[in-house]
This record gives structure tokens, sequence and C-alpha cells, in this order.
């Protein structure tokens, strides 16, 4: 990644966190585990009636039942409802949720109550509760339960001398000693309230911090992304204003050159056209860093259905418009060859890659060959010119890199070029490698996928 | 015959002076403007042959709304429009704002830097020899 790339936004799913949408994806899930916690509970339950004789399925299947078919209505719900805001989505889970809480203790009742291990499913909720609720929601859930599992048991043993027990105790063991020692249900109890306001209390905390953590990360993300950009913007505005009066003097150098040649020496000639050089090379970096700045922004790029080699084949000629030398450009190219791509990057990659093969070569030819392959195709751009040295090879693709005898060879060039072909190749996801030979010439290899 | 009349609008007057050194010697007369509304103003008053018009004046787009009134004007409506841009408007800046992108009220566009033969080239292509 390089200064001029804008991060791309971080997980998608955590910067809706919060938002009524993420509450509804939560809440689906939160279905799907009640769908699966209702099958597990039948299952338990028709087990436990091969052990358990005392226990009665009927009065058991009834509130799994009711939690089934009220579970098919929330899901009904979720497919059918519109998305509102974030607390109407928060309100419906925390309906849901105390509703399974009193599910849980009608079943916990039938079950034994205090008798049945199973009241650890209450800490199961507090921790649900606490991954969907904010802050101290979840200590409304954690009371819930308590008094919830507090009155089963006040309601349905016999303490105080059996003023309380206004329900019947349904025993699922045959003796059950324990439960007549009125200090045994306390600290049952006791316990029970510790470990659920325990529970919640380190299940919240921990979430709190990983909310303040990722919104913390939102924020800086969000903050990054729009300086980049405002970055980019200037860097674009900043290039333009330095070609501005480039093009003006070139403009007026190429009128001076066209109407007046005639009334100027040679050395002054010779100066303009050196200086018209100048201005060229000074055009071509503003240029070059334009072309760089593209693809940089996220959603600017669109893609395209192009037939590839029509657009070589303009390149091309393209291309050869400014060619001086003695050059014959061999296309081993498909007649067409439709492939879906960024078509501005495509053209970058291909005119650069030309452009200079041009530039490093004097005579002969330049080979530009597309295979296609079947998710991918090939082009490679060979060229019998001047060639790089190792050491040089692996320089190529850096920015403001020029080999000394490319230098030597010519000055236009701003040692951008191939360091942007590497960038928009990358951003393709394709791939480039090459093989050169100092004096015997360079060629170019680069993959693309048909579909990017 | 009087020569062709050419009205140039753009606010470097630098390369408003290079323009016109160019049309002049190739026989034309030449009027300038440095924004898009005295450009307007001119092109209504003077009945030019052709105009050359900038993008880019005061804001990315001056030209561009430019040319869409000379388009709706009754009296500028037929007048060649030529559009001088600069090479980042093709590769950097994007013309959201000029709305319809299929319809460009322009017949061409020139490049900058200014080749003088080309520049002479298209405007000659652009008048019509009996007009």
């Amino acid at each position: 990644m390089s200064f001029l790339d804008i991060p791309e936004p971080i997980d998608e799913d955590l910067s809706r966190f919060s938002s009524a949408q993420s509450l509804r994806h939560r809440s689906n899930w939160f279905i799907r585990l009640r769908t699966i916690a209702v099958a597990v509970s039948v299952i338990l339950v028709l087990m436990a009636k091969q052990v358990l004789s005392n226990l009665n399925p009927t009065l058991l299947l009834l509130p799994i039942g009711t939690l089934a078919f009220v579970n098919f209505l929330y899901w009904f719900r979720n497919q059918k409802a519109q998305l509102t805001n974030r607390q109407t989505e928060r309100s419906l889970i925390k309906i849901q949720m105390l509703f399974d809480l009193v599910i849980l203790t009608v079943l916990m009742h039938y079950s034994g109550g205090i008798e049945n291990p199973l009241f650890f499913i209450y800490f199961i909720h507090v921790i649900i509760a606490s991954l969907m609720f904010p802050g101290k929601q979840v200590y409304q859930i954690a009371f819930l339960a308590i008094i919830l599992f507090t009155g089963e048991v006040l309601l349905s043993i016999d303490l105080f001398g059996g003023k309380l027990a206004l329900l019947q105790h349904y025993h699922v063991l045959s003796e059950a000693y324990h439960l007549h020692d009125q200090n045994y249900i306390f600290m049952m109890l006791g316990m029970f309230w510790f470990v659920i306001l325990f529970t919640a209390f380190i299940a919240s905390s921990m979430m709190n911090r990983y909310r303040i953590i990722r919104d913390k990360l939102i924020k800086k993300q969000r903050q990054l992304i729009s300086t980049e950009k405002e970055k980019i913007d200037f860097f674009r505005f900043a290039t333009h204003e330095m070609k501005t009066p480039m093009v003006t003097v070139q403009s007026a150098i190429d009128t001076i050159l066209e109407l007046s040649k005639d009334s100027l020496d040679e050395k002054s000639i010779d100066l303009l056209r050196r200086s018209r050089g100048r201005t060229q090379q000074a055009i071509d970096m503003v240029k070059d860093l334009g072309d760089m700045t593209q693809g940089t922004i996220p959603n600017k790029l669109e893609k395209s259905k192009i037939d590839i080699s029509n657009t070589i084949r303009n390149i091309v000629d393209e291309e050869m418009l400014n060619n001086q030398n003695n050059l014959t450009i061999i296309q081993n190219i498909p007649s067409d060859y439709w492939v879906t791509t960024y078509q501005s990057l495509f053209e970058k990659i291909i005119s650069n890659l030309v452009s200079n093969a041009i530039r490093y070569s004097d005579d002969g030819e330049i080979i530009i060959s597309l295979i296609p392959k079947n998710t991918v195709f090939e082009i490679t751009v060979q060229d019998f010119g001047i060639g790089m040295t190792l050491e040089q090879q692996r320089k190529v693709f850096d920015e403001f890199y020029r080999a000394p005898q490319a230098k030597k060879h010519t000055t236009t060039g701003t040692g951008l070029g191939m360091s942007i072909v590497k960038r928009f190749i990358e951003k393709m996801n394709g791939h480039i490698s090459m093989k050169s030979e100092v004096g015997k010439g360079t060629t170019f290899k680069m993959e693309l996928p048909v579909n990017v | 015959m009087d020569p062709k009349k050419i009205l140039v609008i753009d606010d470097d007057i630098d390369l408003v002076e290079i323009i016109r050194i160019n049309l002049e010697n190739a026989g034309y007369s030449v009027i300038d403007a440095q924004s898009g509304e005295n450009g307007r103003k001119l092109a209504i008053n003077q009945q030019p042959d052709l105009i050359l018009l900038d993008v880019m004046m005061d804001t990315i787009d001056e030209g561009f709304h430019t040319a869409y009134e000379l388009r709706k004007d009754e009296k500028t409506k037929n007048i060649p429009i030529v559009m001088l841009t600069a090479v980042t408007q093709q590769t950097g800046f994007q013309f959201d704002k000029v709305g319809d992108e299929d319809f460009l009220p322009v017949d061409e566009f020139i490049e900058k830097p200014i080749n003088p033969k080309k520049l002479i080239d298209v405007v000659r292509s652009h008048l019509t020899p009996t007009a």
C-alpha cells in the first residue's frame, strides 16, 4: 500500500454493529438458537422420561410447544417486517428474552424446580443478554431471572411452615431430603443470586469494553478515509495547477517554432526545442501522477465488458503516431476477445507498456501477444531494444526509477510508468513478470483475470 | 471577403494571446473573453463564426455550462464550438455535475498544450467556406 491508496473500509458488519440491521441480524441468530434449544429440550424430556418415573412429559412439552410456536411468530415477523429503528428492534428482542425466561421457569417448575440442575440455563440467558444490549440493560434480565427462579422456589417448597407454598412441588427424584432443609434452600438461592449477578457484571463489562474499542476503531477509520480523500483531492488539484503554466509555456514555444522559425538562428531553435522537451517532461509527470490517483478512491472505478483485442489495436495505432523510428509492431492477438475489466486501468497498462517498448527500441520489431487461458489471459510485450541489467530489473517497478542507459537513450519518461502498470495490475488481481538482457531487449508478461 | 471571426473564451490571457497569434497569422480575426458569462454576451452581440472555449475557468466545468447556455440561445446555437481541455480532465477529474454524458454540446475537443498546426486544422474544418 502506498501513500495514495485509501484503506478499504473495515468489515461492513462491524461498522453496522449497533444499527437496526445488525440488531435484526442478531435477532435472527437468537431465533435459530431458540429453535435448537426447543429441539434439544424435546429430546431431553423424552430421554429423562425413561430415567425419572415421576416426570410428567405432557406438562413439559406444552410450554416447549408454546415456545416453538411463538418462536415461529418471531421468525415470521423478521421475514416480513420492514426494518424499523434500533429501539424497536431492541425492545422486541427484550420481550422475546422475557418470554424465554418465563417459559424456562415454567419448565423448571414442572421438572423439579430447585432439584433440577438445569437452572444454569438462566446464566446462558444473562450472557446472551450482554451480547445483545449495551450498558446496564443486562441487569434487568439478571434481576428478572432472580425474581422468577426465587419466586418459583419460594412458592413451591414448604418454607416458613408452608405459608408461602401456593404451588405444588413436582418431585423428579423419589427421595429429596435436602429440600426439607431450609438452610440448604437459602444457601442455594443465595449462590444463585450471586452467580447470576456476577455473570452479568463480567459479561457486560467485557462487552462494553469491546464496544468502546470497536466504536473508536470505526471513528478512526472514518477519519482516516476522509483525510485520505482530502489529501488525494489536494494532490490532484496541485498537479493540475502545476500543469497550467507548463501548458501555456509549451503552447508559446510551439507557436514561436511554428511561426517565427525563419527569423531565428539554429542555436535559438535548438534551445527552444530543448525547453519544449523539458516542459513536455513536466506535463508527462503531472499526467502520470494523475494516473496514479486513479483507482485509489473506492467505488470510483467502473467495470465494463470490452473487446480488448480492439483496445490493444487502437492503443498501438495511437502510440505509433508519435514514433519517429523505423519500427514494426507485430500483433499476435485474436480478432476479438471480450473480458470484463476496468477499462481505464487496462488502457493505461497497455499504453504504458507499448510506449516504453517503443521508447527504448530504435528500429526493428515489437511483438505484442494476447493468449486467452481459462479464467485469465496473458499479454506479452517484447522489444529488442536497450534492455536492462538484473539490478535495474529489480528496481523497474519502483516509483521515479529510470535506468542510466534509459536516461541516456531518451529524455522523455518520468520513471512512473512501470510503477503505475504494476499498481493497476495488482488492483485487478493480476501479476506481471519480466525478462531482460542489456542490448538484447525486454519482455514484459502479465496475467489478468477475464473477470475482475 | 471579411476574415472569419473567432471568439476565444479562456481566463488564461497568455494562452489567449498565443491562440490569437496563431489564428491571426492564418488570416482569422479574433475576439476574446475571460469568462463564460462575458463570452456568451460577446457571442450574442458579435456573432462569431466559431467559438474556442476553455473547459476549466473559475470552476472545473464552467466551460461546459457555457457551452450549454450557448446551445440554448437561439442567437448562438448554430455557432460551432471547439473545446480546449487539459489532459488531467480526461484522467483525473470527472464531470459528474455536467449531467447527460452522452450529449456534450460541443463539436470537437482540442487538447492543451496547443499545437499550432492542429489548431488551424481543426478551426478550418469547422468553418464552411460559404458561411
